[in-house]
């Protein structure tokens, strides 16, 4: 496809969505009005814990000439797989993150985009990167199992195919370092562990503490929600579970279950009228 | 390749294993502030349990995760009447008659999970 895109028919939103609306044009403006000459974008699918908000924050340290300006949250909204949090909760859970200050909200900024999550990771890493740059980021952060489901791939596959391309996807080079190819610029970065030696949340490649480290599991951190436990506030903020329990309140379940789904494909589906193009001859 | 499982223990659970063997085996989690009952899961067993609990995986940790919460309970229930963490516990949860109703109430459960407390909401 090439030319001119032309949106036939905006979706339309209620609340929460409507805030965390920003279409490309939008994201640019906004960004540009909050002087931010590098953005670094965080893909989401989850509602965030502490390890998803030291990698922002870490990962954010990449810029140019000084720190990444402005980190940009762009959840994934849409049909996901049974089990993963409900989309309001991921938008709200990440805006909590700023909104309380974990991370300020002169630097933070959570924006959604419409689509099912495919799990398709190196694959998929190539359309968020072309739909972030689209909004006006600089750069993209890629951490372990990106848009991964299971243990279908290599966890650090889309890092590989940043890194150094994967030839038998037909891509000799990052997708940065191809003729004709994008200009955000990757950041891989590895995991975060709560370390009890350290006694602080630390850097995989940092902490050489392998032996006693515990690592951060979003299914451990779910199990223990579904549990009624609220989870201690080293792996979450309160804030972000009280977002959690609020959307569980409506939903009757706080993640995504048949009911949820079949919803949304009522709200979140657009019917296009039939339309006569014309054929140029 | 043998997995695992954590069972977290809150209040009321460890008053339950107060004075059992198990008490020596509670672990402590990110700095204390979760206490847990780790379990090694054999291979056969592990896949018996991802075959009955399609929503079940494993996770980056090699822990089995998002089983139901009913299993969860159960899965205490059984080591505290046991005082073990052994092979026996799974022996034990996944006979016919109880894994029945373990998944009879897993059912329900994916449709309804009632909502927390919160603490600030307790009088």
């Amino acid at each position: 496809m090439a030319g001119k895109v032309s949106v036939v028919n905006e979706p339309a939103f209620k609340d929460p969505y409507t805030r965390f609306w920003y279409p490309p044009a939008k994201a640019r403006e906004e960004i540009q009005r909050r002087g931010w000459r590098t953005v670094i974008a965080h893909q989401t699918r989850n509602v965030p814990h502490t390890g998803h908000e030291h990698l922002m924050k870490n990962a954010a340290y990449l810029g140019d000439i000084e720190p990444a300006h402005g980190i940009l949250v762009n959840a994934i909204i849409g049909a996901k797989r049974l089990g993963d949090f409900v989309d309001e909760a991921i938008l709200e859970g990440h805006e909590a993150v700023n909104k309380y200050g974990y991370i300020s909200p002169k630097r933070h900024i959570v924006t959604m985009t419409l689509w099912d999550m495919r799990y398709g990771n190196p694959l998929e890493s190539l359309l968020h990167g072309i739909i972030r740059q689209n909004i006006g980021c600089t750069h993209h952060m890629f951490g372990r199992d990106h848009a991964a489901v299971g243990d279908y791939y290599d966890p650090y596959a889309t890092q590989i195919l940043w890194e150094k391309g994967i030839p038998s996807f037909g891509l000799s080079a990052p997708p940065y370092d191809l003729d004709k190819g994008l200009k955000i610029r990757p950041v891989n970065i590895k995991e975060f562990w709560y370390c009890p030696k350290c006694g602080e949340i630390a850097y995989s490649d940092t902490c050489a503490h392998t032996d006693v480290a515990q690592r951060f599991s979003g299914s451990f951190i779910r199990g223990l929600i579904a549990e009624g436990i609220e989870p201690p506030p080293i792996i979450f903020r309160p804030e972000v579970y009280r977002v959690i329990v609020k959307w569980w309140r409506v939903y009757g379940y706080p993640f995504v279950n048949k009911k949820y789904l079949e919803l949304k494909e009522r709200e979140l589906e657009v019917d296009v009228p039939k339309m006569e193009i014309p054929i140029k001859g | 390749m043998p997995y695992k499982m954590a069972v977290i223990l809150d209040k009321a659970r460890l008053e339950r294993i107060k004075g059992t063997q198990l008490e020596g085996l509670v672990k402590d989690l990110y700095g204390g502030y979760l206490k847990v009952l780790e379990l090694d899961v054999p291979d056969d067993v592990a896949q018996r349990i991802l075959k009955e609990f399609p929503r079940a995986r494993i996770d980056a940790r090699g822990f089995i995760e998002e089983t139901p919460v009913v299993f969860k309970r159960e899965l205490f229930e059984v080591i505290a009447q046991l005082k073990s963490v052994g092979r026996e516990v799974f022996e034990e949860l996944l006979k016919p008659e109880r894994l029945g109703k373990i998944k009879e109430l897993a059912a329900k459960e994916e449709e309804y999970l009632p909502p927390p407390t919160l603490p600030e909401e307790r009088k």
